[in-house]
């Protein structure tokens, strides 16, 4: 068995273009879980051309289907149109791809909620922390409960900093606060009021 | 677990939903998943410990470069 490469499968989707959304593990992984596995999941866009650019994919990968009577069938077309998942034995590990999530969001769907990162000159759609928790708390097999805390958690800190960097930002962002040239053009018409009635009453009383 | 008996038919994938094969006379596993875990579990379990923490690494420097290419370990503003 091939060690699992995450970044060459996905180096390899991207260079051929393919429209897909990261789901699974990696998705856990990018949004900052301390989180480890050993597949890349995807959901894939069922056009004619994606599938063609796919089908360019996963010859180059030497993708086979994982089959529990052990045969070793390339993916076909028919394979590929079809919504359910296919589990694939790759040169860079495991690649598990399919038409739709468990709840029938196809990859439409995914995309217009999906959250975009850079990847090197080009982007990869990655599924939302918040969408990743409630897959797993559908599926809700014995791996996904002993993943769920660890991501609930994520998503919990990660709420706390997003909270703290938006009080950070308001602090240092008030103008009051940010720019001293305000205080002292606040502070403008106090002084010029002491230095022009104040002062000389006080010197002509003084006098 | 109900494992597929189909195995002159090609267009059967053991261990793939019948509902996405769209071939209802495949009667499909949906435990291929755990499956293939399993044979992780045991192609680990027939390294040695110095093979073991070689696959692993490898697959840690991937994740490294796929975390640097895509900038997660700074979280998005």
């Amino acid at each position: 068995m091939p060690p699992f490469q995450p970044n060459e499968l996905i180096a390899i989707l991207t260079s051929h273009q393919v429209d897909f959304v990261v789901i699974g593990g990696i998705a856990a992984v990018l949004h900052g879980a301390p989180y480890t596995t050993f597949d890349l999941d995807v959901v894939y866009s069922r056009t004619e051309e994606n599938l063609l650019r796919l089908e360019a994919v996963l010859v180059e990968l030497d993708a086979e289907v994982y089959d529990l009577t052990d045969r070793h069938l390339k993916v076909s077309r028919a394979h590929l149109e079809a919504l359910g998942p296919k589990f694939l034995r790759t040169r860079y590990g495991r690649l598990d791809i399919r038409g739709q999530l468990d709840d029938a969001t196809d990859w439409d769907q995914l995309l217009a909620d999906a959250e975009v990162l850079p990847y090197g000159k080009d982007t990869v759609h990655v599924l939302r922390l918040e969408q990743l928790i409630e897959v797993k708390e559908r599926l809700a097999r014995d791996k996904d409960h002993a993943a769920l805390p660890l991501l609930r958690a994520t998503l919990a800190r990660r709420s706390e900093g997003e909270r703290d960097r938006y009080r950070l930002t308001t602090l240092t962002s008030t103008p009051l606060s940010r720019k001293s040239t305000i205080w002292r053009a606040a502070a403008r018409p106090a002084l010029t009021l002491a230095s022009r009635v104040w002062a000389p009453i006080f010197l002509g009383v003084e006098k | 677990m109900t494992v597929h008996t189909h195995q002159d038919d090609p267009s059967c994938l053991h261990g793939s939903s019948s509902e996405g094969l769209g071939n209802s006379a495949c009667t499909e596993s949906d435990d291929a998943d755990d499956a293939h875990d399993i044979d992780l579990i045991d192609d680990m379990l027939a390294r040695s410990p110095e093979e073991r923490l070689m696959y692993l690494a490898e697959t840690l420097r991937s994740l490294e470069a796929l975390l640097a290419a895509t900038n997660a370990a700074i979280p998005a503003e």
